[in-house]
């Protein structure tokens, strides 16, 4: 009698519960050794650090573009890796619970679908999460050396001409503007929203597809669609009252409504070139990702919640 | 059945989040450009130049990594010296960063000055067609500034660029086109002060090769001449030449002891200028002044 009380007091949402099972998920994660790719992420960067672009000429920004190649590198690297990540471990894990059949011992309990699959996203997000800022750590200590190096140079080379002092001040905050910055974490954190929107369609798609490979082309294509989302948004809205074709418009439309624009997240270009981002931007765009992955996560459980296995 | 109606409830679903979405997404992008985060979206048929790598662009959602390695391509063109290629090239990686002025910068510079001298001193084309392909590439050169300015107007960089370009005399100068260039450069806000009075010095000079603007040249000649840090050789030397050469009369010149700090120095940076001097530099009374200094100095 008591422990019917006790299931009956069991909601849909239940924080202790989603973390336990989202430890879980990012422990199964972490013994499918992801991690290596971090190994292969330092070696990345310590190249990418020793790599002399071949400079057709030296122009005032010579050291800033040095900087903006090892960020590019890096962070695309850390892009890649981390959208891909999400994606495959997404789609990867209701077939891998069926397959070691722990979603029945799970979903037998009383443990809400909703709880499952957030637990899951939970547990990926936390993984690509821990890699993210493991790779930033890197990225931001190769850097910081860098541009220190870089610095010292450049004041030792305008001493030497003679610079003017206002110069001399303005260079170094010009090259320290290419190093580690809020913005460049504000980078970072694009990167991540991108990877957290990208796991949440994968969840999507995999609750009602069969196959994991599916899931992955799907959720790829929609990831090369999200970048033209924009131009179809815009070219929506701004073809209106134009001669465009009827059936032109409703793709625009279509693709404008239905898929997010990751162009958005492309703040990430503006990190790497040492721009700043103001941190209203950065709130809006974290805004808009948690309504993402919300709505998606709720969509996730719809097609989840009455499932057969 | 039962997928096809959850089917079509997530749609539905997504449709009514994606028109909620809609404005709120659209004005992020809007500040976003605006504030020159994001990349405007790419030219059309840049896609389709990018070819394979497009489709990485659109994968990683990563243009300045792709510009990065175009860059790196452009380079191999230009060691190459297939400046077609490279052409191409910087065509793609300004398109991928049209913000990025160093792009636009280096790609100009390849083009006006690489690959105009050395179909200039191609002998293996006849003469007409080396003219002919050096003014055709310094006019690309010029052309991608242009372009490069038209998306980055606030840039004193380029417009500098612009401005060299057409008042270097080892090229093709059009001084009246280039004093245009050195006052937008001036008026461009991010100009570093301390790059203003020396870049006011330059839009001067060039503003003596220019012999209707004579007058208008001369008055700003007058104005620097009231920072001391301005009185160098060529500028004194120049606002000398300018006022003969529009004969100012005695009482309304700058007298010689305020443009020079002794007879001298006057001598000195007078040979000087004579020296340097070019077919279309201003001497008027130069050689005469010498002269006559010269031959002061030896009584």
């Amino acid at each position: 009698m008591r422990k019917e009380n006790k299931m009956r007091r069991n909601g849909i949402f239940s924080p202790s519960r989603i973390l336990v099972i989202a430890s879980h998920t990012f422990t199964q994660l972490v013994r499918m050794k992801v991690f290596y790719f971090l190994a292969v992420f330092a070696v990345l960067m310590l190249g990418a650090s020793y790599f002399e672009m071949p400079w057709s000429r030296t122009t005032e920004d010579s050291a800033e573009q040095e900087l903006i190649i090892l960020k590019s590198s890096a962070m695309g690297a850390m892009a890649m890796f981390s959208v891909l990540f999400a994606i495959a471990a997404t789609a990867l894990l209701i077939p891998k619970d069926l397959e070691d059949r722990t979603l029945y011992t799970i979903l037998s309990k009383p443990v809400p679908r909703f709880d499952y699959l957030l637990g899951k996203l939970i547990g990926v997000l936390l993984l690509v999460g821990s890699s993210l800022l493991l790779m930033d750590l890197v990225l931001s200590f190769i850097l910081h050396s860098r541009t220190d190096a870089l610095v010292v140079e450049e004041m030792k080379n305008g001493t030497a001409k003679g610079w003017q002092q206002e110069y001399l001040d303005l260079r170094k905050e010009q090259i320290s503007q290419q190093g580690v910055t809020w913005d460049l974490q504000a980078g970072i954190g694009a990167i991540f929203f991108k990877a957290m929107i990208m796991a949440s369609i994968a969840l999507l798609i995999s609750t009602f597809s069969s196959s994991t490979l599916f899931t992955i082309v799907i959720s790829v294509v929609i990831y090369f669609i999200g970048h033209f989302t924009a131009d179809a948004r815009n070219y929506w809205l701004q073809s209106q009252g134009t001669a465009v074709s009827s059936q032109v418009k409703l793709l625009s439309q279509g693709a404008a409504l239905l898929l997010p624009d990751f162009q958005l997240y492309n703040i990430i270009d503006a990190a790497i070139e040492g721009k700043k981002i103001a941190a209203g931007l950065f709130k809006r765009l974290a805004i808009l990702t948690f309504f993402y992955t919300g709505i998606y996560s709720v969509l996730a459980w719809f097609a989840f919640r009455k499932k057969e296995f | 059945m039962r997928i096809f109606i959850q089917i079509i409830v997530i749609l539905t679903v997504l449709l009514a989040f994606g028109a909620a979405k809609l404005k709120f997404e659209h004005q992020l992008s809007q500040d976003m450009v605006e504030q020159k985060l994001i990349q405007p979206p790419l030219k059309e048929g840049t896609s389709l130049k990018l070819g394979q790598t497009g489709a990485a662009v659109a994968l990683g959602g990563l243009r300045s990594l792709v510009a990065a390695i175009w860059n790196f391509r452009a380079f191999l063109h230009f060691d190459e010296l297939d400046w077609i290629k490279l052409e191409e090239s910087y065509e793609i990686i300004t398109s991928l960063q049209p913000q990025t002025v160093h792009y636009w910068d280096t790609g100009a510079w390849h083009l006006h000055t690489n690959a105009a001298v050395y179909y200039n001193e191609n002998e293996d084309l006849p003469e007409f067609r080396q003219k002919s392909l050096r003014k055709l590439y310094h006019k690309k050169g010029s052309d991608v500034l242009e372009e490069g300015v038209r998306q980055n107007p606030d840039s004193w960089r380029l417009n500098l660029a612009l401005a060299r370009l057409w008042s270097d005399r080892h090229k093709m100068p059009d001084y009246p086109r280039a004093a245009e260039h050195y006052q937008n450069t001036l008026d461009c806000d991010d100009l570093p002060n301390f790059k203003r009075a020396q870049l006011e010095r330059f839009a001067f000079y060039n503003m003596c090769f220019i012999p209707e603007r004579h007058a208008e040249a001369l008055d700003i000649g007058k104005a620097l001449l009231k920072n001391k840090n301005n009185h160098l050789p060529t500028l004194s030397c120049s606002i000398f030449a300018l006022q003969n050469k529009l004969q100012i009369p005695l009482l309304a010149r700058i007298p010689d002891n305020q443009l020079f700090p002794s007879q001298r120095q006057q001598l000195m940076w007078l040979k000087n200028y004579w020296k340097g001097r070019r077919d279309d530099t201003l001497t008027t009374g130069v050689e005469a002044k010498i002269r006559a200094l010269e031959f002061g100095s030896t009584f």
